[in-house]
C-alpha cells in the first residue's frame, strides 16, 4: 500500500494539485468575476423587495406583455448587486424566442446600461477545475475523471498505509527535513481526508455515465430508453404548464406572492421570481430563496392566476436525491459567509496535502548529486514548476486583467494566455536552475506577484482598498486582502526555504 | 526475481487493477441493476443507484489487486469475483428478460 500510495500519488499528484487549487477558486467564482470587472459600480443601498418588485413588474408589463416567462432578479445574490428583469417573447412577437435581459435603476426603474471589460472571470479558472484548458471539454473531463479516480484510490491506500495515522497526527517534528515534510503531510491528511473523499466521489458523480456507462449503455441505449431513464431515475419534472396557449387571465398579485414567501423565509430573503406563461390561465409563479438548500435551490410554487400555493412537482427518487445531494455538497452553493471560506480553506489545504506528498517523494529518493537518476531531476522540476508555478500563473491572470487594454479585441483569451505563459516560464526556470534554491526564488516571485496585486489595482482602477474598505464592499476588498495574504504566505515560505541547508528542500 | 520479470509483473498488476478492475466493476453494475430490478426497483432507478456506487467499488477492487500476494493470485481473484455477476447476466440473457 505504501508502494502504491507513493507511485500512484506521484503520477496523479501534479494534475490533482491543479484541480484542487482551481477548485478552491471555483468557490469564489462570482466574487473573482466581480473583481475582474472593475467598471461595475459599488453596491448601493438596496430597497425592500416589494418596492423593487413594483419597478420590475411595470417594466415587464410594458415590454414583455406576451412572453413565455418573466424573471425578476433581486439584488443580493453573489456577484449581482443589480435589480434585473428577463423575459422571452412568444412566437409571433418581435424578437420571439430570444431571451431579453434588462438591468433597472433601483430608484427610478429606468433601464441601465452596464459596460465593463471583456473577461473570462472566475469561470475560466472554474473550467480548468473540471475540463482543464487548451483542449476539448470532453477530453478534459476524461483526464480530470481519471485523475479523480486515482485520487480516490490513493486516498484509501494512504489511509491503509498509515494505520496509526491518528497517533501520527499528534506528532509534529519541525525543522527535521524529510521527517517534517512527512509530519506536515500527515497533519494535512487527517484534516482534509474526509473533505477530499467526499469531493472525489461527488466529483466523479458529476459525469457518472461518462465514466461508468455500463448500466445506461446496456439497458437504455436508444434515444427513447435514455429519455425514460432521465425522467424516471431523476424524476425531475420542470413545472412547465401543459398548454402554452391557454386563455388569457390577469397575473395574480406578485406582491402577495412575494410577501407570503418573505413570511416563510424572512424579509429580504428572496433571490428571484419566475412567472411561467404570464397572463394566461395556466400561469405558475416560482419564488426562489437566497439561501439554497444542499441539493439545489429552495423554492415555493404558486398559481399565477389565483395566487394559491401549489405542490412542488419535483419529487426525486432515493438515488436521485443522493445524486443531487452529492452534487450540491460538491458545489457548495448553500454555503455562505464563513462556511464558504471554510470550503476554500479545505480546498487549499488539500492542495497543500498533495504538494507535501510530492515534495516528500522527491526528498526521500534524493541521493548525492552524482548518483541522481534523470527521473528524480524531472520530478523535482515538475514539483517546483507546478506547486509554485501555478500560483505565479494565476497571479499573472489577474495582472493581465488589469494591464491588457480594456478595449482590446479578444482580451479575455490573452488573460488566460498570460496564465499559461507565466506558468510555462516558471517551468523552464525550474528545469534549468538545477538547484533547490529555485524553490525559494520562485516563492519570492509568487509573493511579489500576489502581494503587489492590490497595488496594481490601486494604480489602474478606482476599485482599490482605499475605496472599497470605506464603502464596505467586502467582495472587492476581500479579493485584495486575500491576494495580500497570499503574497505574505509565499514571501514567508521563501524566507523559510532560503534559510534551510540545500539538501533539506 | 530478475529486473525484467519484476517490471513485467508490475505492468501486469497495473493492467489487472485498472483494466480488469474496470471490467469487473462494469459487470457488477449491470448484474446489480438486474438484481435490483428483479426485487421490484424501477429499472432507471436501479441503474442510477448501481452507477453511483460503482466508484467506491472500483476503488476497492483496485486496492484489492494491489494488496494481493502475487500478480497471478490477483488475476485469479478477479476472474472468481466476475463469475457470480456473469452468471446473473447469462441467466437473464437465456431467460430473455432484459
Amino acid at each position: 500500500m505504501v508502494w502504491f500510495h507513493s507511485w500512484a500519488g506521484l503520477l496523479s499528484g501534479w494534475i490533482l494539485y491543479v484541480i484542487c487549487v482551481t477548485g478552491s477558486f471555483a468557490y469564489v467564482q462570482d466574487e473573482v468575476t466581480r473583481w475582474m470587472r472593475p467598471e461595475l459600480p459599488l453596491p448601493s443601498a438596496t430597497r425592500p423587495a416589494g418596492d423593487l418588485l413594483t419597478l420590475a413588474e411595470d417594466h415587464l408589463a410594458k415590454n414583455g406583455a406576451d412572453a413565455a416567462f418573466w424573471a425578476i432578479l433581486f439584488p443580493g445574490q453573489r456577484g449581482a448587486d443589480d435589480l434585473a428583469v428577463g423575459w422571452t417573447p412568444r412566437p409571433g412577437m418581435p424578437l420571439a424566442g430570444a431571451f431579453q435581459r434588462v438591468i433597472l435603476d433601483q430608484q427610478t426603474g429606468a433601464p441601465v446600461e452596464r459596460h465593463s471589460r471583456a473577461t473570462g472571470g472566475g469561470q475560466t479558472i472554474t473550467a480548468m477545475h473540471y475540463a482543464l484548458h487548451y483542449m476539448s471539454r470532453d477530453a478534459g473531463t476524461l483526464v480530470v475523471g481519471a485523475a479523480a479516480m486515482l485520487m480516490f484510490v490513493v486516498l484509501l491506500a494512504g489511509i491503509a498505509a498509515h494505520k496509526k495515522i491518528f497517533r501520527e497526527f499528534f506528532t509534529f517534528r519541525p525543522g527535521r527535513g524529510q521527517q517534517s515534510w512527512l509530519d506536515g503531510h500527515t497533519t494535512l491528511a487527517v484534516t482534509v481526508t474526509p473533505f477530499l473523499l467526499l469531493m472525489t466521489w461527488s466529483g466523479l458523480i458529476f459525469s457518472t455515465f461518462v465514466y461508468m456507462p455500463a448500466a445506461q449503455a446496456t439497458f437504455f441505449s436508444d434515444v427513447e430508453g435514455l429519455a425514460r431513464f432521465q425522467e424516471e431515475a431523476f424524476q425531475y419534472v420542470p413545472p412547465r404548464p401543459e398548454n402554452r396557449f391557454a386563455r388569457a387571465a390577469p397575473v395574480t398579485s406578485l406582491h402577495a406572492v412575494l410577501s407570503r414567501a418573505e413570511q416563510r423565509w424572512g424579509e429580504g430573503s428572496v433571490s428571484r421570481l419566475r412567472v411561467e406563461n404570464p397572463g394566461r390561465a395556466d400561469a405558475v409563479v416560482m419564488v426562489y430563496a437566497l439561501q439554497a438548500g444542499i441539493s439545489g435551490e429552495t423554492r415555493l410554487l404558486f398559481s399565477g392566476v389565483t395566487g394559491e400555493a401549489l405542490p412542488d412537482p419535483n419529487s426525486r427518487t432515493g438515488p436521485g436525491t443522493f445524486y443531487a445531494g452529492m452534487l450540491g455538497l460538491h458545489k457548495g452553493y448553500f454555503a455562505r459567509g464563513y462556511l464558504r471560506a471554510l470550503f476554500v480553506l479545505c480546498g487549499l489545504a488539500s492542495a497543500g496535502l498533495i504538494a507535501t506528498g510530492l515534495v516528500r517523494w522527491s526528498i526521500k529518493r534524493q541521493g548525492p548529486a552524482s548518483q541522481r537518476h534523470m527521473g528524480h531531476t524531472v520530478v523535482a522540476a515538475l514539483n517546483s514548476g507546478t506547486i509554485i508555478g501555478l500560483p505565479i500563473g494565476l497571479a499573472a491572470y489577474f495582472w493581465a486583467n488589469r494591464i491588457v487594454p480594456p478595449a482590446m479585441e479578444g482580451r479575455e483569451t490573452w488573460e488566460a494566455n498570460a496564465l499559461f505563459i507565466a506558468w510555462g516560464v516558471a517551468f523552464v526556470y525550474a528545469a534549468g536552475r538545477h538547484s533547490v534554491r529555485a524553490w525559494a526564488e520562485m516563492c519570492v516571485v509568487a509573493g511579489a506577484a500576489w502581494g503587489l496585486l492590490p497595488v496594481l489595482n490601486a494604480l489602474t482602477t478606482e476599485r482599490h482598498l482605499g475605496v472599497t474598505v470605506p464603502a464596505g464592499d467586502w467582495v472587492l476588498a476581500g479579493f485584495d486582502l486575500s491576494a495580500l495574504a497570499a503574497g505574505i504566505f509565499f514571501v514567508a515560505l521563501a524566507w523559510k526555504l532560503a534559510r534551510k541547508p540545500a539538501e533539506a528542500v | 526475481m530478475t529486473d525484467a520479470r519484476y517490471r513485467l509483473s508490475v505492468v501486469s498488476r497495473v493492467i489487472a487493477a485498472f483494466g480488469g478492475g474496470y471490467a469487473l466493476t462494469s459487470l457488477l453494475v449491470i448484474a446489480g441493476t438486474i438484481l435490483f430490478s428483479q426485487m421490484g426497483v424501477g429499472g432507471p432507478e436501479a441503474a442510477l443507484a448501481t452507477s453511483l456506487v460503482s466508484f467506491p467499488v472500483y476503488a476497492a477492487v483496485i486496492l484489492a489487486v494491489f494488496q494481493a500476494r502475487s500478480t497471478f493470485r490477483a488475476w485469479i481473484g478477479l476472474v472468481i469475483a466476475a463469475l457470480p455477476p456473469a452468471l446473473i447476466c447469462a441467466l437473464v440473457q437465456m431467460g430473455g428478460a432484459g
